[in-house]
């Protein structure tokens, strides 16, 4: 019982010590504990690092407003020029910007760890089928006596090309979905607000790109002999996308990367871009002339766009001119062959040649002209005329070798 | 001859009367001095007392020797004054017995009035400015002087009832 009074007593004493010391702040203290409280919170918004504390330290302002607004008169006074209410309002203001920046910093990180993990997955597929193609081209090196068997592991290599550029697609796409939306102010407040080194995604992403311009153009110049128009058609495509997005983004991840060789990189990434782009273009002419000497369509030489259109125009006009002059069975088979190729860079590849410079899209308009044209005299209009009048001489004989037995049976 | 004399006299003792009469004629009524906050200074090794911010610069040894009659050192590690709103200004320190209410004049501050407070000295004594006086505070007991420029009268309650800004 007395130990009970005795902890009661201790309580209350305790409570009235703190009432006291409450009540006995004087005001030099109230504006002296106001200053150095709103200093502190102005150090722990510059320092907060995370929307969660961010938030947390709102709460605490709230607080602290309410702890002092009784005192606004006379910290009014205190604060001269300023008001109390305008200290609290900017403290405010400023605690929501770092919570929204903290956000959009926290988003930032989310979506560039979600870059790292694709890029490593990116990084594993492409070494795999790199090393498959690798394999491929050693097998078919070994086995070219065996036709068949080459055929089919030239085959697999094309197939797996065609998956390695699947993969660059996705992870152009990657790339720009992530680097669009990338903020470089916040990436720039995270590294100061964490004092970490710069995302190392970002370094792999520059890295990434470097290893894909340049092994790009090793695949263009190791395997022109295996490559076919369709293998180039969709290089071209990929080409396309793969330097759009250095044009677009290239600055921005080279800005965000953190190694010293940046600009080195950087420079590489351009030099490879363009000679891939050239290697493409050269070897693409030099397909597209066996593709069409593999359907029998003998043009001449070309090697760039102006000699691929003047070589193509030549030659539709040559064979519209043999086929309003006389439209043979011949003529109207080679029309056939021409139409078999024309057909597949009309429906599938028309924008990969406009795109990737081989034609103009002018050019390209003339020569479906021409192809249209030379379909209306290719066929062999003459060769029908006379089937069918010798259709009809059969079909009147026999007509009347059935009137001539009629007639002598009744006779 | 005389008669001049007088007149002579009387018309210059006039003029400089009047003369007087017309110099300072202009009077700002209804000043109030009052500060809003208390000025907390460390004084230095000197004793100076060195406000930059309201402009004032005194020697604490006058006060330290009315409270401890020794000046070979400077004890009083830390001084508070207010100013009230007629404009006297109320000093004291920590662990002094009085609040010493001193007049401003050319060049010096004249003591008016010598508050006693408290006869073991106040810990930590505040000045708090109040409508019609000047508060003085002890932090550690709570207890609160109402001071005016003639005297100091202790408030009753132990616990300091709140008082308007």
């Amino acid at each position: 019982m007395k130990s009970q009074i005795l902890f009661l007593t201790f309580i209350c004493s305790l409570l009235a010590t703190s009432v006291i010391a409450q009540e006995t702040q004087s005001d030099y203290e109230i504006q002296k504990e106001f200053k150095q409280q709103y200093a502190q919170f102005e150090d722990k918004l510059e320092t907060v690092s995370s929307p969660d504390k961010a938030e947390k330290l709102i709460t605490s302002i709230k607080d602290f407003d309410q702890k002092f607004e009784d005192h606004s008169k006379l910290l009014n006074k205190a604060l001269h020029p300023k008001t109390y209410e305008q200290k609290m309002k900017a403290l405010k203001r400023s605690s929501v910007v770092t919570k929204e920046r903290l956000t959009t910093i926290s988003q930032q990180t989310k979506k560039l760890d979600e870059l790292q993990t694709q890029l490593a997955s990116y990084k594993t597929d492409m070494n795999r089928l790199n090393k498959k193609n690798d394999s491929l081209q050693e097998a078919m090196a070994k086995s070219i006596k065996s036709e068949k068997k080459l055929s089919g592991m030239l085959k697999e290599y094309r197939r797996n090309l065609e998956k390695r550029d699947d993969l660059i697609l996705a992870f152009i796409d990657s790339m720009v979905v992530a680097y669009q939306q990338m903020d470089l102010e916040a990436l720039q407040d995270l590294e100061n607000i964490d004092k970490k080194s710069r995302i190392k995604s970002n370094g792999d992403a520059l890295e990434m790109i470097h290893d894909i311009s340049a092994e790009n153009l090793e695949v263009l110049e190791k395997n022109a002999n295996k490559l076919r128009l369709q293998d180039y058609m969709r290089m071209a495509e990929v080409q396309q996308q793969f330097e759009m997005m250095w044009t677009r983004l290239g600055d921005k991840i080279q800005e965000v990367y953190d190694g010293e060789n940046a600009e080195m990189l950087a420079k590489e990434v351009e030099r490879n871009i363009s000679q891939w782009n050239q290697k493409l273009k050269t070897q693409t002419f030099a397909a597209l002339h066996d593709t069409l000497s593999d359907n029998e369509v003998t043009v001449d030489e070309f090697k760039n766009s102006t000699q691929f259109y003047n070589s193509l125009s030549s030659y539709l006009n040559k064979q519209i001119k043999q086929s309003k002059e006389n439209g043979s069975k011949a003529n109207f088979k080679k029309f056939e062959q021409f139409q078999e190729f024309w057909n597949r860079v009309e429906m599938q590849w028309s924008s990969n040649f406009v795109d990737s410079g081989i034609i103009g899209e002018s050019d390209m308009a003339t020569l479906n002209a021409r192809v249209d044209t030379w379909a209306r005299h290719a066929k062999p209009n003459s060769n029908n005329m006379l089937v069918y009048l010798l259709g009809a001489s059969v079909l009147l004989a026999v007509t009347l070798g059935v009137m001539l037995i009629r007639e002598k049976k009744t006779g | 001859m005389k008669s001049t004399i007088y007149t002579y006299v009387v018309s210059v003792v006039l003029s400089v009367i009047l003369f007087m009469g017309c110099k300072s004629s202009m009077v700002i009524e209804k000043v109030d001095y009052s500060q809003s906050i208390e000025s907390v200074i460390t004084p230095n090794e000197d004793g100076l007392v060195k406000d930059i911010q309201r402009g004032l610069t005194f020697n604490i040894k006058p006060l330290q020797y009315a409270e401890t009659q020794d000046t070979s050192e400077i004890t009083t590690k830390q001084v508070r004054y207010i100013r009230g709103q007629e404009g006297y200004y109320y000093i004291t320190a920590p662990n002094y017995k009085n609040v010493y209410v001193m007049a401003p004049e050319k060049g010096k501050l004249q003591l008016k009035e010598k508050l006693a407070v408290s006869e073991s000295g106040i810990e930590k004594p505040a000045l708090n400015q109040r409508a019609s006086h000047v508060q003085l505070l002890s932090r550690t007991s709570g207890d609160s002087w109402k001071l005016y420029p003639e005297k100091a009268k202790k408030n009753s309650s132990q616990i300091v009832k709140k008082e308007g800004n």
